[in-house]
C-alpha cells in the first residue's frame, strides 16, 4: 500500500512513474536513496560486508567518492559515508546493508526523504557555484571523484564532482532546499539558467 | 578571516568550523573526590595564553570532526592542527 | 560646449567616440577614455567641491584614488551614490554628476561663511563648545550634520543587484603599472592562476604618461602590448577599474569591481558594483606611490596639483591643467611634469626646488629648455581665491623672489608607497630614509614591487616585478625552470629627494595651511593638538580628525608623520602613521551586501507542510531559522480569538499541530545507554525497547542546556528528540564528548531530524481521528499506554508513533518520512473532520504546556537555572555520575535564595502579565525595590478562563500563596498576583493516561 503513495520533493516535484528525467543544467535530482553509513575503517570484516552488499569499496581517503551502476559512495567523515543510490531503492538497500552488518559495530540510516540533489551542468557551472561557494572548484583542483561538505551561500551543503563537463550535485537538507534552490536560481540567472517548472518551491 | 587547516579536508574558511576554547582540559575521572574549588578550576579557569595556544575546533559545516589546532594569539598564525588520539 | 583645455593630439582618449554627461546639470563634453575629473579639467571646471569644514572652495588634486578633494554624487534617486571620486570614475554618456558640501550652489555657498569664521572653529572645536549646555548637543548636532554633508544616501531601496564572487590563484597582482605588468608577466610565465587587478579603467599606470620606452616601444605602447598578451594568457584574469579594498588575514583580499554601463534605470539588473573575495596563495604588491603634498599658505586653492597628476592628465588624457604653470618640488620627478607642460605648449614660468643643487638629467633637460629654475627656492602663497592666479616664491630664509602669476601650481614633495592594504593585515614596515616615508616589508607571503618597495625607477621597478612575479609563483609552487626575460627601460637616474616638511622661520606661521584637505586639517591644528598633548600619531588624529575623511588620508598621513617629527622634534620613523584599515576607497553598501539581501538574506526552513498551512491562512513566526505556523485566524478573527478556539478544540476535541522543526538524533551502538546516562541527569540503560522517557541535558555548570523525549527504538539504538533551537548544537555538544573525551564509547550519531516529518495529534478525540485514518497499529489504551511507542503504518505510509505529550492531552506524536508527510497530516485533518479537528500552532502549544507548567528552555531557563529551580529534582539520578552534576552541589547552586518556578494567578483574572516583568513584593516608595523575580511565560488560560503565568522567583516554592507583585514595562504600574503551584490544568496528569 505504502507504494501507492506519491512523495513529494522538497521543490516541489511529485513522484509518479512517468516522471519525465530532466537534463536541464539546473535541476532538482528528487527521490534519489540517500543512507548514512557509519562505521571504523579499520573493521576489515565490516568493510568487506559493505563491499559484498554495494559491490563498490567505501572511499577512505577524505573527499572522494566511489561510483558503481546507479550507486555511489560518498566520504563524509573518517567513519562516515553517504550511499547514493540512482532509483528509490532505500527500504531494500538499508535492509541488506543492515543485515550484512548486524551484530557489528555500524551504524545505517536512512535518509532519503531529508535530504536531496540539486545537480548544475554546463560551461556556466563553476561560475555559478563561485558567487556562494568558497572552496576552489578549478577542474585542476577538484575533479570527478572528489566531494566537499561546505557552505554555499548560507546554508551547508555536499558538492561532488560528477563529470568534466562541468557537473556539480549539490546535495542540501530538506528545509534548506527551498533557499538553497532560489539562491541558485538568483545566482544562475546572469547566466540565463533556471530551474524548470516542476521545481516550484 | 582565518584558514583552519581541517586534518581531515584541508584548509578551508573559519565560517565551516565552531570553537571551543582551550584544549588539553581534560574531565575529572571522578568528580565528587575534587573540591568546589577543584571542581571551579577545571570549569572556570582558562590561561588565556598569549602566544602558542592549543584549542577545539570542529568542522562543522564539514566532516563534523573535532580537533586540535595550535594558533598564535599575537599574531593569529596557525601553526598546526592535531587530530584526537583514537578519532581515526 | 567646447572643451577648451583639451589638446589637439595625443593621449588614450578615444577622439572618435565623444559623449557627453552633466555635471550639476550642465552638460559636460568628453571621450570614451576620460575620467569624470579629465573631462571636467577638459572642460575648464576648476571647481569641484567645498571642503567639509570650512566650505572652501576646491579643485581636483589628483589623477587617482588618493583625491581629497574630488568626491562627487552620481547617478539620482534610488541609484544615486555618493562619495564617488570623478578621478576614478570612467565618464560614460549615463552619468549624472553633483557636487557635494555645498548649499545652494558651489558658487554661492552659505555655509563658507565657515571659512570666514575658521581662525575661531580650531581642532576640537566641537569637543569643546558645543558641549555646552548639554541638552542643546540634539539642535548643534542636527545642525552640523546638515552643514557637514558628504553626500546623499538614496532616497529607496536600491533596485540593484550586487554580485559577489569567489575567486582562487597562486599570485594575485594588485597594480597593473610597470611593476604589476612585470609581475603578472613573470608569474604567467610560469603557468600560474594568475589575477591582476587595477583601479583604472585601463592597466598601465604610470606608463600610461611616460616620457620613457620599455623595450624599445613607449610606456603606453609596452603597457597595452602585454595586456594583450596577459588578456590572451589561460589561467590569467585581468580586471580593471577594480580596487583591491582589503587584505585580511589569511592573505584574503576584496577586491570591488566597478562594472560600467551605459544602460541607465535597468532595473533588477546585476549593475553598479561586484565584490571579488580572493584567496590567493601569493600577493604581490605593486600598489604605486602617492606623491606628497608640499605646505605653504592657501595650498588647497583650486588650480594646486600634484605634479605627478599634470603629467597625468597632459599625456594620459591629452588634457592641460591650466593655461600658464609654476612648479614647487622637493625631488626630481616635477621636473618630468615640466618637459611635459613644455611639450603640450603649457609655460612654465618657474620651478622652486627646496635642493640648492638640483644638477640630474632631469633638471638639466629642464634647464636646457628654457624653463626658469630656482634653486634652494619654496612657494610661500597661493594667490587667487576661486583659483590659484599667482605663486609668491621665496628663498629659504625668507627673501622674497616674487609673486609669478600662473593658474596652475604643480606640488611634488616626494612619494609615499601606497602601503595600505599590506598595513591593513598588520603587514609590517619601515621608514625608508631615501623616501623619507614608510615602506613595507616582504614577508608572509606578501611581495612588494615597484614604488611600493620604495623603487621610483622605471627600469628598476620593472625588474622588481619580474623577479616578485617568479618568486610569488614559485612560493605557490609553480615554476617552468627559465627565467622570463627583464623588460628593459631607458630613464635616467634620479638625484635624492630633500625632505620638506615645515616652512622655515617665520613661513611656519602663515595661514592657512592644510594638511588633510578634505577634513580642513591644518598646520595650526597639528600644533594645537601637540600643545595640549595629544602628541600620537593615533592622539592627534582622533583630536584633529586627520585622515579620517573618505579620502582616508592617503596624502594627509604621509605628510602629517613629517610635519608633527619636526614639530616635536623627533625622528619621523618613531611617529608612525595613523592604523590603516579597511576600505582603501569607499564601497557602496549594497555591494557589500551582494545578494544576501531580502529573500536572500538567511536561510528560511520550511516543513513538507509548509504550503498546506499558507492555504489554511496560517500567521507564521520565525523560530530560528524556521518559519513555523503560529496560529490560524478564520476569517474576523483576532489572535487572541483564535487561539482561545484552538487550545479549547485541543482541550476538548483534538487538534494537529506541525512539530516536525524538532531534533532528532539517531544514537546507535553498543554504549548507546551508557552514552545517554553520561550526558542526561537520569538512567537510560534499564529503558526497554519501545519505552520513551522525558530527559534532562545539562552544561557541566549544571546549568540546564536542554530537554526532550528519548524513545529506545531497539536494543542498541535510541532516537533522542531535542528542542527546535538547540538542534545543531546538542548534536555538536554530543560528538564532542565522544570525540573527544570518551573515543571508547562505541556510540554513533546521525541526524534524523529532516527525514522524519513529526505531528501531533492531540486531545480527547485523536485516538480516534488516528484509526480513522487508518492503522495497523493496535491503539487501546493498554496496548499503546502512555510513553512508549510503536512502528507501523498510518494513512499508508510507514510511521513511528510516539504516544508522548506536550500538551497534557490524550495525544500521539507521529513520525513519517518527510516525502510523505503533507500526504499524512491531509488524510489525519480528513479523517479528524468529524471529531472536529483543528490545526493549532506555536501559539496555542504554549499555552497549553503552561497550563501544565512544563518548561520551555530558553523561555523558563537562561543558562543559569538548574533542575531543582524548576522542579525538576527527581530527575537527578544519585546512582552514576552525569554531565553537570558536580556542579549541583556547588555552594552558589544550593543558596537557599536561588529562584524557582511558581505560577503566578492575578487578582483581576482577566489581567495577562507581562512577560519578562519584574516582580516585587510590595511596590512601596523604597528605591531600589528588592527584587523577586521575573515572569517567563504568560497566557491567557481560555480552559480555565482566567489569564495564568509562570515566573521564577527568589525562595518562591517555599512560599506558595504569597502576595507579590509585577511591574508594567510601559506605565508606571504594578499589577498584584499570588504565587501558586505551576501546574494549573490537571495536577493529577490523569488526560493524558486515557
Amino acid at each position: 500500500m505504502s507504494r501507492s503513495i506519491p512523495r513529494r520533493s522538497p521543490l516541489g516535484a511529485i513522484q509518479s512513474a512517468e516522471s519525465p528525467a530532466h537534463n536541464g543544467q539546473l535541476a532538482e535530482r528528487p527521490f534519489l536513496t540517500h543512507l548514512n553509513l557509519r562505521l571504523d575503517p579499520a573493521d576489515a570484516t565490516a568493510l568487506a560486508a559493505v563491499h559484498r552488499v554495494l559491490g563498490i569499496k567505501l572511499p577512505l581517503t577524505p573527499n572522494t567518492t566511489t561510483a558503481g551502476d546507479d550507486l555511489m559512495a560518498i566520504w563524509l567523515g573518517p567513519d562516515e559515508w553517504l550511499l547514493l543510490a540512482d532509483h528509490h531503492q532505500s527500504d531494500a538497500l538499508l535492509a541488506d546493508l543492515q543485515t550484512a552488518l548486524s551484530g557489528q559495530f555500524a551504524s545505517v540510516v536512512d535518509l532519503s526523504a531529508g535530504q536531496t540533489v540539486i545537480r548544475l551542468s554546463g560551461p556556466s557551472t563553476l561560475d555559478v557555484l563561485a558567487r556562494g561557494c568558497a572552496l576552489d572548484l578549478h577542474p585542476s583542483v577538484f575533479q570527478p571523484g572528489a566531494c566537499a561538505q561546505t557552505l554555499l551561500a548560507r546554508a551547508q551543503a555536499l558538492l561532488i564532482a560528477v563529470d568534466d563537463t562541468p557537473t556539480i550535485d549539490i546535495t542540501v537538507r530538506r528545509s534548506f532546499a527551498p533557499y538553497v534552490a532560489a539562491w541558485l536560481q538568483d545566482a544562475a540567472r546572469h547566466f540565463g539558467l533556471s530551474f524548470p517548472e516542476s521545481n516550484t518551491a | 578571516m582565518l584558514l583552519i587547516p581541517c586534518p581531515w579536508c584541508g584548509p578551508r574558511e573559519d565560517d565551516e568550523f565552531t570553537f571551543a576554547g582551550e584544549a588539553d582540559i581534560p574531565r575529572p575521572a571522578d568528580p565528587d573526590a575534587l573540591t568546589d574549588e577543584q571542581w571551579a578550576d577545571y570549569l572556570f579557569m582558562r590561561d588565556n595564553r598569549r602566544g602558542r595556544h592549543r584549542e577545539q575546533w570542529c568542522h562543522t559545516a564539514g566532516c563534523r570532526r573535532w580537533f586540535i589546532v595550535e594558533r598564535d594569539t599575537v599574531t593569529n598564525e596557525i601553526l598546526g592542527a592535531s587530530t584526537y588520539g583514537n578519532s581515526s | 560646449m567646447s572643451q577648451p583645455f583639451r589638446l589637439d593630439h595625443g593621449g588614450r582618449i578615444d577622439r572618435d567616440a565623444p559623449l557627453q554627461f552633466t555635471f550639476d546639470g550642465r552638460p559636460i563634453n568628453a571621450y570614451r577614455g576620460d575620467t569624470v575629473a579629465s573631462a571636467l579639467l577638459a572642460n575648464g571646471v576648476t571647481l569641484v567641491g567645498r571642503s567639509f569644514k570650512h566650505h572652501r572652495p576646491r579643485g581636483i588634486v589628483s589623477a587617482g584614488a588618493e583625491d581629497p578633494n574630488a568626491f562627487v554624487q552620481i547617478g539620482h534617486g534610488a541609484r544615486t551614490l555618493p562619495n564617488r571620486l570623478a578621478t576614478v570614475t570612467a565618464a560614460t554618456p549615463v552619468l549624472k554628476v553633483r557636487h557635494v558640501n555645498a548649499w545652494p550652489t558651489l558658487e554661492y555657498d552659505v555655509m563658507s561663511v565657515f571659512g570666514l569664521a575658521a581662525p575661531f572653529i580650531p581642532a576640537g572645536f566641537y569637543y569643546k563648545t558645543l558641549m555646552w549646555p548639554r541638552r542643546f548637543w540634539p539642535l548643534y548636532e542636527h545642525f552640523l550634520r546638515h552643514a557637514a554633508g558628504l553626500g546623499h544616501a538614496p532616497d529607496a531601496p536600491d533596485p540593484d543587484r550586487y554580485d559577489h564572487v569567489h575567486a582562487h590563484c597562486d599570485v594575485l597582482v594588485v597594480g597593473a603599472g610597470p611593476a604589476g605588468l612585470a609581475a603578472a608577466r613573470a608569474a604567467a610565465h610560469t603557468g600560474a592562476r594568475v589575477i591582476l587587478v587595477d583601479e583604472q579603467a585601463e592597466p598601465g599606470g604610470s606608463l600610461l604618461a611616460s616620457r620613457e620606452r620599455v623595450d624599445d616601444l613607449p610606456g603606453p605602447d609596452w603597457a597595452d602590448a602585454v595586456t594583450a598578451e596577459l588578456t590572451a594568457a589561460p589561467g590569467v584574469t585581468l580586471l580593471p577599474n577594480t580596487t583591491a579594498f582589503g587584505l585580511y588575514e589569511s592573505n584574503l583580499v576584496l577586491l570591488a569591481e566597478r562594472l560600467i554601463t551605459d544602460q541607465p534605470d535597468s532595473a533588477g539588473s546585476e549593475n553598479g558594483a561586484r565584490v571579488w573575495r580572493v584567496l590567493p596563495k601569493q600577493i604581490v604588491l605593486a600598489t604605486g606611490a602617492h606623491e606628497r603634498p608640499l605646505l605653504f599658505a592657501n595650498n588647497d586653492r583650486p588650480g594646486v596639483m600634484l605634479a605627478g597628476a599634470i603629467s597625468t592628465y597632459v599625456r594620459r588624457y591629452a588634457v592641460a591643467p591650466g593655461s600658464r604653470a609654476v612648479l614647487f618640488t622637493n625631488n626630481d620627478s616635477a621636473y618630468r611634469t615640466a618637459l611635459d607642460l613644455t611639450d603640450a605648449g603649457v609655460p612654465v614660468a618657474a620651478i622652486a626646488d627646496v635642493r640648492t643643487d638640483p644638477d640630474g638629467d632631469l633638471p638639466s633637460e629642464a634647464r636646457a629648455q628654457g624653463i626658469p629654475v630656482h634653486p634652494g627656492a619654496v612657494v610661500r602663497h597661493a594667490h587667487g581665491r576661486g583659483r590659484v592666479a599667482a605663486a609668491e616664491l621665496c628663498s629659504l630664509d625668507g627673501a622674497p623672489l616674487g609673486a609669478i602669476e600662473c593658474d596652475l601650481l604643480g606640488i611634488s614633495g616626494g612619494f609615499a608607497p601606497a602601503l595600505h592594504l599590506h598595513a591593513q593585515a598588520r603587514g609590517p614596515s619601515e621608514w625608508d630614509p631615501m623616501l623619507a616615508a614608510f615602506a613595507p616589508k616582504p614577508g608572509r607571503g606578501i611581495h612588494p614591487a615597484g614604488a611600493v618597495a620604495g623603487e621610483l625607477e622605471l627600469a628598476a621597478a620593472l625588474r622588481q616585478g619580474t623577479q616578485a612575479g617568479s618568486a610569488a609563483a614559485a612560493a605557490a609552487g609553480r615554476s617552468n625552470g627559465s627565467e622570463p626575460e627583464v623588460p628593459r627601460a631607458n630613464d635616467s637616474a634620479q638625484a635624492p629627494i630633500q625632505p620638506y616638511w615645515l616652512p622655515p622661520g617665520n613661513l611656519a606661521r602663515a595661514k592657512p595651511q592644510f594638511v588633510d584637505l578634505h577634513e580642513d586639517v591644518t598646520l595650526d591644528d597639528l600644533r594645537l593638538s601637540l600643545r595640549e598633548g595629544f602628541e600620537s600619531i593615533e592622539h592627534v588624529k582622533r583630536y584633529t580628525t586627520l585622515g579620517m575623511g573618505p579620502d582616508q588620508g592617503k596624502l594627509a598621513n604621509p605628510l602629517a608623520t613629517g610635519v608633527i617629527a619636526e614639530l616635536l622634534g623627533r625622528d619621523p620613523a618613531s611617529v608612525g602613521t595613523p592604523r590603516h584599515r579597511p576600505a582603501y576607497s569607499p564601497v557602496s553598501l549594497g555591494a557589500i551586501a551582494g545578494r544576501h539581501i531580502g529573500p536572500l538574506a538567511d536561510p528560511v526552513r520550511v516543513t513538507p507542510m509548509q504550503e498546506w498551512h499558507e492555504a489554511a491562512g496560517a500567521s507564521f513566526e520565525n523560530v530560528g531559522q524556521w518559519r513555523r505556523a503560529w496560529y490560524y485566524p478564520q476569517p474576523g478573527e483576532s489572535m487572541h480569538q483564535a487561539v482561545a478556539r484552538e487550545c479549547l478544540a485541543v482541550r476538548h476535541r483534538v487538534g494537529i499541530l506541525d512539530y516536525s522543526t524538532l531534533g532528532k538524533i539517531e544514537i546507535t551502538g553498543p554504549d548507546a545507554g551508557e552514552f545517554l546516562d553520561r550526558v542526561y541527569t537520569n538512567a537510560w540503560k534499564r529503558l526497554r525497547p519501545g519505552r520513551c522517557r522525558y530527559g534532562l541535558m545539562l552544561g557541566e555548570d549544571g546549568m540546564i542546556f536542554d530537554d526532550g523525549v528519548t524513545a529506545r527504538l531497539d536494543d542498541q539504538r535510541y532516537l533522542m528528540f531535542t528542542s527546535t533551537s538547540n538542534a545543531a548544537p546538542v548534536l555538536a555538544w554530543l560528538e564532542q564528548w565522544l570525540q573527544t573525551e570518551w573515543p571508547d564509547l562505541r556510540v554513533y550519531l546521525t541526524s534524523v531530524s529532516e527525514h522524519w516529518s513529526n505531528i501531533a495529534l492531540a486531545g480527547p478525540r485523536s485516538r480516534e481521528v488516528l484509526a480513522a485514518a487508518g492503522t495497523d497499529i493496535p491503539l487501546a489504551r493498554d496496548d499503546f499506554p502512555f510513553m512508549t511507542f510503536r512502528e507501523g503504518q498510518v494513512a499508508g505510509v510507514p510511521a513511528r508513533v510516539f504516544r508522548i505529550s506536550f500538551s497534557g492531552e490524550l495525544s500521539y506524536e507521529i513520525n513519517v518520512p518527510a516525502d510523505r508527510a503533507r500526504h499524512v497530516w491531509e488524510a489525519l485533518v480528513d479523517a479528524g473532520r468529524p471529531f472536529g479537528i483543528t490545526p493549532y500552532g506555536t501559539e496555542t502549544m504554549h499555552v497549553l504546556r503552561a497550563e501544565k507548567g512544563f518548561i520551555i528552555v530558553g523561555q523558563e531557563t537562561d543558562g543559569s537555572v538548574t533542575p531543582d529551580d524548576v522542579g525538576l529534582g527527581r530527575l537527578l539520578s544519585r546512582r552514576k555520575d552525569f554531565l553537570g552534576k558536580r556542579s549541583l552541589s556547588r555552594p552558589d547552586s544550593v543558596r537557599p535564595d536561588r529562584k524557582q518556578l511558581v505560577g503566578l494567578l492575578t487578582d483581576d483574572p482577566a489581567q495577562v502579565l507581562p512577560e519578562g516583568g519584574h516582580v516585587v513584593d510590595s511596590p512601596g516608595p523604597q528605591r531600589p525595590l528588592p527584587m523577586r523575580g521575573h515572569v517567563t511565560s504568560s497566557y491567557f488560560s481560555p480552559v480555565l478562563g482566567r489569564s495564568i503565568a509562570l515566573a521564577m522567583i527568589t525562595g518562591g516554592r517555599a512560599a506558595l500563596g504569597e502576595r507579590l507583585h509585577v511591574a508594567t514595562l510601559h506605565d508606571d504600574r504594578w499589577l498584584p498576583a499570588r504565587s501558586c503551584h505551576p501546574v494549573f490544568y490537571d495536577p493529577q496528569g490523569a488526560r493524558q493516561h486515557v
